[in-house]
């Protein structure tokens, strides 16, 4: 009875030693598992970070040209004080251009955006003709800071507008958008080891990226002799008279004239300005007396052939050619004041009067004389300009005999031309022959099978028929 | 029934240790020692060459630690650049030029040789850019109330045509066939009879309009040999 307790004992005793073992060789391949799962993680981990690190040196350069790029987003669309220069830059463009802006109007856009570019718009309203809103369009696309026009709104000038002021104000609604560039939750750069060793090698991809985001532009060239589509190109029937041209034509050449106009007021102020010196001045003044009678001289034939017969073409050369043209000469004079034309101007008005001489516009020499006959008498002491004056005088004097001598009525009814008797003409009804006054102021000079010659205030006129 | 042994000490059977209790005693020995040298084996066998080896991965992972930590600064800032980059881009080349595109109206306007194959004029002009964020199929529009100067309707079907054929087209959908009212005859003026018609085209997609230009440049290359003119080389587009 007392060995079977005993044997018990070490029967269980052994069992149970036996699960314990068992129990921690079982523990322990549960370890050896788990040390054998991380060193497989380990090793992907390490074979993606190898991976991972041989882009390292491609991803180096795209972080050194993208860095290189940042300057010229920045140029592209720079800052918040930028933004409030864009309104300096639409004044300036507004003045360029000429259109007349009449409303200004920050537009309100969506609140802050998550990217790094905040969006600012105005809408701008203005008056301008077709080619002053491409000129103001052009220079806002061309302009460094990148905008875009994402709405237009244009409705044609009135033709009764049109004909009151002389020139078109076609009425333009335009939303003009701009982006500042203002970088959120910038990180710190990374340091790149021989950065700028680096960055040279890859110039030539940084200029070919910078390239590709530069913003193309539009290279506009002007009215170019076109015409406005937005004016109704109609003509009337029975206008204010006819002219040779046609209307885009008198349109042209009063452009043309405009534009010598605004030249000739660049120059003037240009010799109004105190900070140029003499000699600059009195080179300028020079080019401006010669530009001033040549657009004189042009704008005067212009008159005499009633060239320019459309109504808003014909108030455009008033307001912008032949009202500067007087204000200048205005100012002129008064800026002369005391000393007279200067010799420059004497010789201006000299060829511009020859010129009109040759091409026998003797009414156009007149008025070019005229334009500075009251100031002759203050330049007659001076002993360079006299000949000048008495030149000019001549000239005058010439004109003025021809068309005197024009509007003389002179109705030569018959001539008798025999041999061995002296020549006889009937001319307003007397019986004349060589050296016979038909009045006080003219005499027979010479009677011919085709002309008789007249001798008027000294100067012998042949009259043909 | 008590079994009772009568026999002196000295002939007794001797007392042992029953063989059936050896047995067990050994045999939980055995099993035992074989489990203890078992886990011996595991612990300090296999375990420790694992370990061994995991050192050893845990240190080459330690050295490329910072290079990836490296990396990985480099891709986030990369990708913020990137971000921008590609913002910009698409900003700046969904834009329409308007300026290029006007110019080019009033080319074509102006090409109707003074009524002779159409003379145009216009009231009003809208023009509306929207949906280049990809989210809408309307791109915008370009539309306007047009007059031509003659009693012939057809020669608004040839401001049409000049229009289809020029490079005015190429970011906008073909425009709806030719239709329009005559309005009042005046005979005051020259033309006396005047046709309105409306204008209205439709933008394309800045995709089709990349293509579009793309397409323009490979047409104007060719075209750009010594002494030959290319189409449109008058107006040019010109990088800021």
């Amino acid at each position: 009875m007392k060995e079977r307790p005993w044997w018990l004992y070490i029967a269980g005793g052994g069992a149970l030693l036996a699960a314990g073992l068992g129990a921690l060789v079982y523990m322990q391949y549960g370890k050896i598992d788990a040390a054998r799962n991380e060193i497989t993680t380990l090793s992907t981990s390490i074979d993606s970070a190898r991976k991972e690190i041989e882009g390292t040196a491609a991803q180096e350069r795209e972080v050194i040209v993208l860095r290189e790029l940042t300057e010229t987003m920045k140029q592209i669309l720079p800052d918040n004080d930028d933004v409030n220069n864009l309104v300096r830059t639409f004044q300036r463009f507004s003045e360029e251009s000429k259109v007349r802006i009449s409303g200004l109007k920050r537009k309100t856009t969506n609140a802050r955006d998550k990217s790094d570019f905040d969006k600012v718009a105005y809408t701008l309203s203005f008056e301008a003709d077709a080619f002053q809103v491409l000129d103001f369009l052009d220079m806002i696309e061309s302009h460094s800071r990148f905008m875009r026009v994402p709405t237009i709104r244009m409705t044609a000038a009135q033709r009764a507008q049109i004909e009151n002021d002389g020139f078109p104000s076609h009425r333009i609604q335009m939303d003009v958008e701009t982006y500042v560039y203002e970088p959120k939750n910038d990180a710190k750069p990374v340091a790149i080891d021989g950065y700028d060793r680096k960055r040279d090698l890859l110039m030539g991809e940084i200029n070919r990226r910078r390239q590709s985001l530069a913003v193309s532009t539009y290279s506009y060239r002007g009215a170019r002799g076109r015409r406005d589509p937005w004016i109704d190109p109609r003509v009337p029937l029975l206008g204010d008279g006819q002219s040779a041209l046609s209307v885009p034509e008198q349109m042209d050449l009063v452009q043309g004239l405009c534009d010598r106009a605004a030249d000739v007021t660049a120059k003037w102020k240009q010799v109004k300005d105190p900070e140029i010196n003499v000699i600059q001045s009195m080179l300028i003044r020079s080019d401006l007396e010669d530009t001033l009678a040549t657009l004189e001289e042009d704008v005067r034939r212009i008159e005499a052939e009633h060239s320019v017969r459309y109504v808003p073409s014909e108030r455009r050369l008033q307001s912008e050619v032949m009202d500067v043209i007087t204000n200048i000469r205005t100012e002129l004079v008064a800026f002369e004041a005391g000393s007279g034309p200067s010799n420059d101007t004497l010789r201006e008005i000299e060829e511009t009067m020859i010129s009109h001489q040759e091409q026998g516009e003797y009414k156009l020499m007149l008025e070019a004389f005229e334009v500075i006959d009251s100031r002759l008498a203050l330049v007659e002491a001076d002993p360079l300009r006299k000949p000048l004056v008495d030149r000019l005088r001549e000239l005058a004097h010439e004109a003025r005999t021809i068309l005197d001598f024009e509007k003389i009525q002179l109705d030569i009814t018959g001539i008798a031309i025999v041999q061995d008797l002296p020549p006889v003409a009937v001319i307003n009804g007397k019986s004349l022959g060589v050296g016979d006054m038909l009045n006080y102021e003219i005499t027979v000079h010479a009677i011919r099978t085709d002309a008789i010659e007249f001798i008027f205030r000294g100067v012998i006129f042949a009259r043909r028929f | 029934m008590i079994r009772i042994n009568l026999l002196p000490e000295q002939y007794r059977k001797k007392a042992r240790t029953p063989i059936k209790l050896l047995l067990g005693v050994s045999a939980a020995v055995a099993v035992n020692a074989c489990l203890v040298a078992w886990w011996g084996h595991l612990a300090l066998g296999v375990q420790a060459e694992i370990d061994t080896e995991k050192s050893s991965l845990q240190l080459e992972m330690d050295g490329l630690t910072p290079q990836v930590n490296y990396f990985h600064s480099l891709q986030s800032e990369g990708k913020q650049y990137t971000t921008r980059e590609t913002t910009l881009s698409s900003l700046t080349k969904s834009r329409v030029s308007w300026t290029r595109k006007l110019d080019e109206l009033l080319d074509v306007i102006n090409r109707g040789g003074d009524g002779q194959r159409h003379l145009i004029w216009l009231d009003d002009l809208s023009v509306a850019q929207t949906g280049d964020d990809g989210k809408g199929k309307n791109f915008g529009s370009l539309t306007a109330s047009g007059h031509s100067g003659s009693e012939k309707f057809a020669q608004v079907a040839n401001f049409l045509e000049d229009l289809e054929s020029s490079a005015f087209m190429s970011d906008f959908q073909p425009p709806a066939p030719p239709e329009g009212t005559q309005t009042l005859e005046d005979k005051t003026l020259v033309p006396p009879v005047v046709w309105a018609f409306p204008l209205s085209l439709s933008l394309k997609s800045p995709e089709e309009r990349m293509k579009a230009a793309q397409a323009s440049d490979r047409a104007a290359k060719p075209a750009a040999q010594p002494g030959v003119q290319p189409a449109g080389a008058a107006n040019t587009e010109k990088p800021q």
